[in-house]
């Protein structure tokens, strides 16, 4: 009678333990390196995800400010707002008669001079917002605006826009140059360690295979260790990701209140946390198959 | 039936460890081994376990070629054989009962089978009791009995044991000698290497020897 699949697992799962506990001390300083190489980048990425999150929100959106030419009856004005506002690039469209603007104005400093002007100098204008907020977006509607008959003119602050998107794109591909850099660490710490513990148990694995062990079998338990070792790591890189957070939150909520923003909390914590034990798993998973086969193929 | 046709084994140097062999062993022999350190009975018995490739020549059981075998095949042909051999030692830091079913639960027996049957080729060899020790806290006789219930707990058709007898009083070498008759009494081949072709008088039904390499006796 052949024994099942879960048996042997359960087997070799037992093995890995055994190999885990056996040098305590390295099974610590690894768990420690590979946790530390998985939560550095994934702080960056919260706090990268987190201002995103800032300059997304409402108020720091791109705004589009078209006026009318002077001579533009109130009701045309009307029109082109209305027509605006059924446009499927558009968010929102704002009024703003030259009346409202005047007001507005003599409440700034230039409030005295205007006093001085026979009549109102501004002209009818309306502020566009767009629905997306890319460089390319924004453009694109600042010229579809600037080639509407009754509009004069068309400001858009687009330095802005690209600058805020700038620093997201850099800091984003910053996160992601130092995932994929630590995750190949993260592979090459774990290759070493599977690879230390099988030169380790080669006396054992040449018994196993003089009594016919398949590659299949004597690897088993080191791809338990791999595996257990990357979710070790994971969830110490978890924990210590966790604390991390907690400590850096109260500074940036403060931060996001001062500028009046919304508070900092670009995602929950608990799936960061999976996502990070996760992803020590498989990496551990990857580092030990690689050096398995490599161990394989170099030993007949 | 065990074929050996111009076995040849060349380690670098070059040693000429075995040279043009030519030996048959049929199903259910007793063959004795005998030769000095270095005549080649170590390379033989590893080339026909599968352990090694050969320079030249062919290793083939019931007329398969084992170097056709590949490398998917030879664990399965290696699970054949019970070893007692030097590069197949006791693992130091598994029970005595582990050890003995390594070749069960490598051959995927369900573990509380597997278990059964190691206690019961224990008992045979007289370690019942030493299950549960770890091997370098048994006496040597003691360590070469629970490689022979290793070698034979899996019921193999072949056992190839190395000086199984080395290094024994001859109280324990008596037993060990005992052990292996009473296994070849049930049907197994037994390929054994000694220097002391006395203990095996009247057991041993053919004898060879191996002298730089070479076949320069075969007695039946």
């Amino acid at each position: 009678m052949k024994r099942g699949w879960w048996e042997g697992q359960a087997e070799a799962l037992g093995r890995a333990l055994i190999l885990l506990r056996t040098a305590p001390w390295v099974t610590v300083v690894v768990t420690l390196v590979l946790a530390t190489a998985l939560a550095l980048p994934a702080t960056m990425a919260w706090i990268g995800a987190g201002v995103t999150q800032w300059f997304g929100g409402q108020g720091t959106e791109p705004q589009i400010t078209a006026f009318f030419r002077q001579k533009l009856d109130r009701e045309e004005a009307l029109a082109v707002v209305q027509r605006w506002r059924k446009d499927e690039a558009v968010s929102r469209v704002v009024f703003i008669s030259r009346e409202e603007a005047l007001a507005r104005l003599r409440q700034t400093d230039l409030g005295a001079a205007i006093e001085t002007l026979p009549e109102n100098p501004l002209p009818d204008a309306m502020t566009v917002v767009p629905r997306r907020h890319t460089p390319q977006d924004v453009a694109e509607l600042q010229q579809r605006l600037a080639a509407e008959a009754g509009i004069e003119a068309v400001q858009v602050d687009t330095a802005w826009v690209e600058r805020v998107h700038g620093l997201a794109r850099a800091g984003t591909m910053v996160a992601a140059a130092l995932a994929a850099w630590f995750a190949l660490g993260m592979l090459a710490q774990t290759y070493l360690a599977i690879r230390l513990q099988l030169v380790a148990a080669a006396q054992e694995i040449s018994v196993l295979r003089a009594l016919g062990a398949t590659d299949g079998y004597i690897g088993r338990p080191f791809r338990w260790l791999g595996w257990l070792q990357g979710l070790l790591a994971g969830a110490v890189g978890a924990a210590l990701w966790g604390g991390l957070i907690a400590w850096l939150t109260p500074p940036f909520d403060e931060l996001a209140r001062l500028y009046g923003l919304g508070g900092f909390f670009p995602f929950p914590v608990w799936a960061g946390g999976v996502a990070l034990a996760a992803a020590g798993a498989v990496l551990g998973a990857l580092g030990a198959e690689i050096s398995l086969r490599q161990f394989f193929r170099a030993s007949t | 039936m065990i074929h050996c046709e111009k076995l040849a084994k060349i380690y670098p140097g070059p040693v000429a460890a075995l040279v043009d062999l030519d030996l048959t062993i049929p199903a259910g022999q007793f063959l004795l081994v005998c030769g000095h350190s270095g005549a080649g009975k170590t390379t033989l018995f590893r080339l026909i376990a599968g352990l090694e490739t050969p320079t030249s020549g062919t290793v083939s059981v019931n007329e398969h070629d084992v170097a056709r075998l590949g490398r998917g095949g030879l664990p399965y042909y290696r699970r054949r054989f019970g070893l007692v051999l030097s590069d197949a030692p006791l693992l130091p830091q598994r029970t005595v009962a582990e050890n003995v079913a390594l070749p069960l639960l490598i051959a995927g027996v369900p573990r509380r089978q597997a278990f059964e049957r190691v206690a019961l080729a224990l008992e045979r060899v007289g370690l019942a009791g030493r299950a549960h020790e770890l091997p370098p806290t048994l006496s040597g006789g003691e360590q070469q009995r629970a490689a022979i219930a290793r070698a034979v707990v899996h019921r193999p058709s072949v056992v190839i044991a190395d000086e199984p007898t080395a290094q024994l009083d001859r109280d324990s070498a008596e037993e060990v000698v005992r052990l292996l008759r009473a296994f070849h009494a049930a049907g197994v081949t037994m390929i054994i290497a000694t220097h002391d072709e006395a203990l095996f008088a009247g057991v041993a039904q053919r004898r060879i020897v191996l002298a730089h390499g070479r076949l320069v006796e075969d007695t039946r």
